[in-house]
């Protein structure tokens, strides 16, 4: 219905001219480049020696630890316009010197994780040292003698009165240093003669030996007592902590470059991408050659783009030939085009085959109006992506999500007024179908939206078979349906016998054309058991009596919010200042649930309960070679 | 009367707890399979916190019940309404369809959502599949709902 047309291009172009047409085509942002696939017999195309990698990835980087330092203001990451680039300042960009920018950030870092982990060093010194600081002995005093060892140690308490049995025995002596409370902390001499066999006792006790580590002994005098290295270490820490601050000082003051960083990280990706991209052409000995795919209605525009290389290369395009795989382009009226996303979402539409977006617009416009049901939510939300898309002014699929959000919005208000309300209360005289007295009537409504729209499916169906597959008998069979649906529901209500005679009809079209091939009595019973796929018809119109539940839960719940905020008007004082809180908060919750659920269960009808009909997707998006920018915008 | 009374409070009370259990163990489920990827990619929270979100449904609806009931008997103010014993159970089955029916679907929606974390987090791009997945789910907590609410219109007090 609406898939616009996509071409083949082939372009044979001048060794001459390669690198300038593919900075051209690249800003024209109008062709998708085919890599040449290995039936032409032809080299793929040299990449330039240049390559912008490892660039790239040290801004990411720097980009990385700058984004620890740099302060945003909430919302500054969705409210802020994305900058936009042009091509001049893209070339200044390149030829910039970075190296210049971004190694002192480097340096930075390098030095802020090293003084992070010398202090962490430092603080685990201080803790090994901290049980022993009452030791008053200067480090030589511990150094053992030719007849007497000097060690440290650490006893379960329990174990003292044991340790005091063996200390009578035997040539030990020890002194209590510290205590807490499982522990003692002892020094222990010990004769050397028996300081074998009294190592392995006090081991059996669980004593554990603490040597001091070889970095204090390294920085420490022997004069020095144990205190007077904690005081060192700590100051040294002191010192250490200042040193961090000074460069986390400087790193906040460099965090003003992020957004530098990030234009430039674009740009460079953006130049890489490109290099890459002369694999995909083929080489000859003065010629490149490169293919792709374009919408038909961007050819004019591209050879007008290409128009200074005119003497340097030929451009031949063609419609795709069978066996080929063209991507597709939706094109749908501005009003429709929002509710691509939805088509998007699904997968895009074979090619050659109907781009439901068009009937699918009024369906989901109106199923989450119904669900959502409630003015006040949608002029909130209509607001809100107003002020968005006037404030930020997005591009490309944010700009069309923002504005499928304002017309859900609209249907919201809309429908909200007329079968919901405005923040819970109705407006009675606008009201057409009250959901809380009349939910059966809802129901109705829902129901019969339902079947317009399988009803819809099977016509899509039917005129898909004709239309593309040339199929007669398939498409009899659809129109069979077609007729059967509504005649068979109108006789159950009515039972007028004319309808009856359609039902009849429709039956023995679906009985004949359903099945075609096999022999005839096998087709008829074929057919009968087609007849049987009305239950899958009922179950799908079924399926939109979601639209009441969802409806209903909304105003309930918008209800309930209110009478929340009645009940606590009611508390004395408090009550004034809580209620515009809870009214809110609740509302806020709603909303938020509401359009959840709204958006997701109306999307659920048209992919399970509408494409099932007549939908077939596997279509391949057209991704041009273009400029992307994630955080610029390119001009 | 006074049974009948008490009935009708059992229904919308297990409405809302069965409801509730349902939903908290399948926001549970999910919320800790996004805690998981988030470990790994704290910027996923915002395309996650749907899918965490999702089974938190059926406790609302179990809710709603339980309030369209409330609201029935006239308990938020007033004279609370007669109930006979016929009454009472007329509005204690009402309440069971979407006190079962979340309950067991709120669970597992809970675990749909739950994989479809682990798939946003491999396939970034894909945020709305999984979403889709979880709401077939949750069309039966939906279902249970309508009957809820047409079976209790359909009490006359």
């Amino acid at each position: 219905m609406a898939l616009a047309r996509v071409e083949r291009v082939e372009i044979i172009a001048s060794n001459l001219i390669k690198d300038e047409l593919l900075v051209e085509l690249q800003e024209a942002g109008l062709l998708e480049i085919e890599e040449i696939g290995s039936n032409l017999d032809l080299n793929p195309g040299q990449r330039p020696s240049v390559s912008f990698e490892a660039l790239i990835f040290r801004l990411r980087q720097v980009i990385r630890y700058l984004s620890l330092w740099r302060k945003t203001k909430p919302g500054e990451k969705w409210l802020q316009p994305r900058p936009i680039i042009n091509r001049l300042e893209r070339e200044a960009i390149l030829r910039q010197d970075w190296e210049n920018l971004i190694a002192p950030i480097e340096r930075l870092e390098s030095s802020y994780r090293e003084t992070e982990s010398e202090i962490k060093a430092l603080e685990k010194e201080r803790e090994l040292l901290l049980p022993w600081q009452n030791l008053e002995l200067p480090l030589a005093a511990l150094e053992s003698t030719a007849s007497v060892e000097v060690l440290l140690g650490r006893l379960p308490r329990s174990n003292l009165n044991e340790l005091v049995e063996l200390g009578k025995e035997q040539p030990l002596w020890f002194h209590e240093i510290n205590a807490d409370k499982r522990n003692v902390y002892l020094l222990f001499l010990i004769k050397r003669s028996a300081l074998k066999e009294i190592e392995s006792k006090l081991k059996e006790l669980n004593v554990s030996f603490f040597f001091l580590p070889e970095t204090i002994l390294k920085k420490a005098q022997r004069e020095e007592t144990l205190k007077n290295i904690l005081l060192q270490i700590e100051a040294e820490i002191k010192e250490k902590e200042k040193v961090l601050n000074s460069i986390e000082k400087q790193s906040q003051e460099l965090s003003s470059l992020w957004p530098q960083f990030m234009i430039a990280l674009d740009v460079f990706e953006n130049e890489q991408q490109r290099i890459n991209t002369y694999s995909h052409l083929g080489q000859t000995e003065k010629t490149v050659f490169l293919q792709g795919w374009i919408e038909a209605n961007n050819i004019t525009r591209l050879k007008h783009r290409l128009a200074r290389f005119a003497d340097h290369l030929a451009i031949f395009h063609r419609p795709p030939q069978e066996g080929e795989d063209p991507p597709v382009v939706l094109r749908n009226p501005p009003l429709i085009q929002p509710f691509q996303i939805i088509t998007s979402l699904y997968g895009l539409p074979k090619p050659g085959t109907i781009d439901p977006t068009v009937v699918l617009a009024p369906f989901f416009f109106l199923f989450v109006g119904l669900c959502v049901s409630e003015a006040g939510y949608g002029l909130l939300v209509a607001l809100l992506s107003l002020f968005f898309m006037i404030k930020v002014r997005p591009k490309g699929s944010t700009l069309l999500f923002s504005r499928l959000m304002f017309a859900l919005g609209l249907s919201t208000i809309i429908l909200g007024t007329l079968v919901g309300g405005w923040f819970g209360f109705p407006i009675r005289q606008l009201l057409l179908i009250d959901p809380l007295t009349q939910p059966v009537n809802f129901l109705i409504l829902a129901l019969i939206l339902g079947f317009i729209q399988v009803w819809f499916g099977t016509l899509l169906k039917a005129i898909d078979c004709w239309r593309r597959e040339r199929n007669m008998a398939r498409s009899l069979a659809q129109i069979g349906w077609l007729i059967l649906l509504p005649s068979i529901v109108l006789y159950g209500l009515r039972k007028i016998d004319l309808f009856g005679y359609f039902s009849l009809f429709g039956a023995s079209l679906i009985v004949t054309f359903s099945k075609t091939k096999g022999n005839p009595l096998l087709r008829f019973l074929g057919g009968l058991y087609s007849l049987y796929d009305i239950s899958k018809y009922l179950g799908d119109v079924l399926s939109y009596s979601r639209l009441l539940a969802l409806g209903l839960s909304t105003s309930v719940i918008a209800m309930v919010v209110n009478t929340l905020v009645g009940t606590a008007v009611k508390i004395p004082i408090i009550g004034w200042v809580a209620a515009p809180f809870v009214f809110l908060g609740g509302h806020l919750f709603n909303l938020a649930i509401s359009f959840l659920g709204g958006f997701v269960h109306s999307m659920r009808l048209q992919f399970v309960e509408f494409f099932t009909k007549f939908y077939e997707a596997g279509g391949k998006p057209l991704k041009p070679f273009s400029l992307q920018g994630k955080y610029v915008e390119f001009r | 009367m006074e049974m009948g009374l008490v009935l009708a409070f059992s229904g919308a009370a297990a409405a809302a707890i069965l409801a509730g259990i349902g939903s908290a163990i399948g926001v549970g489920l999910a919320g800790q399979a996004a805690s998981g990827v988030m470990s790994e990619d704290p910027e996923k929270f915002g395309s996650l916190l749907l899918l965490v979100a999702l089974p938190g449904t059926q406790g609302i609806y179990g809710f709603l019940s339980a309030f369209l009931v409330i609201l029935k008997l006239g308990v938020t103010g007033g004279p609370i309404a007669e109930v006979n014993l016929h009454q009472g159970w007329q509005i204690f089955v009402a309440c069971l369809p979407i006190a079962l029916a979340g309950l067991i679907s709120g669970i597992h929606q809970g675990k749909v959502c739950a994989s479809g974390v682990y798939m946003v987090a491999k396939q970034p791009k894909e945020m709305t599949k999984p979403l889709i997945l979880g709401a077939l789910v949750e069309t039966y907590a939906v279902l249970g709902l309508l009957i809820t609410i047409l079976l209790l219109n359909g009490i006359k007090l």
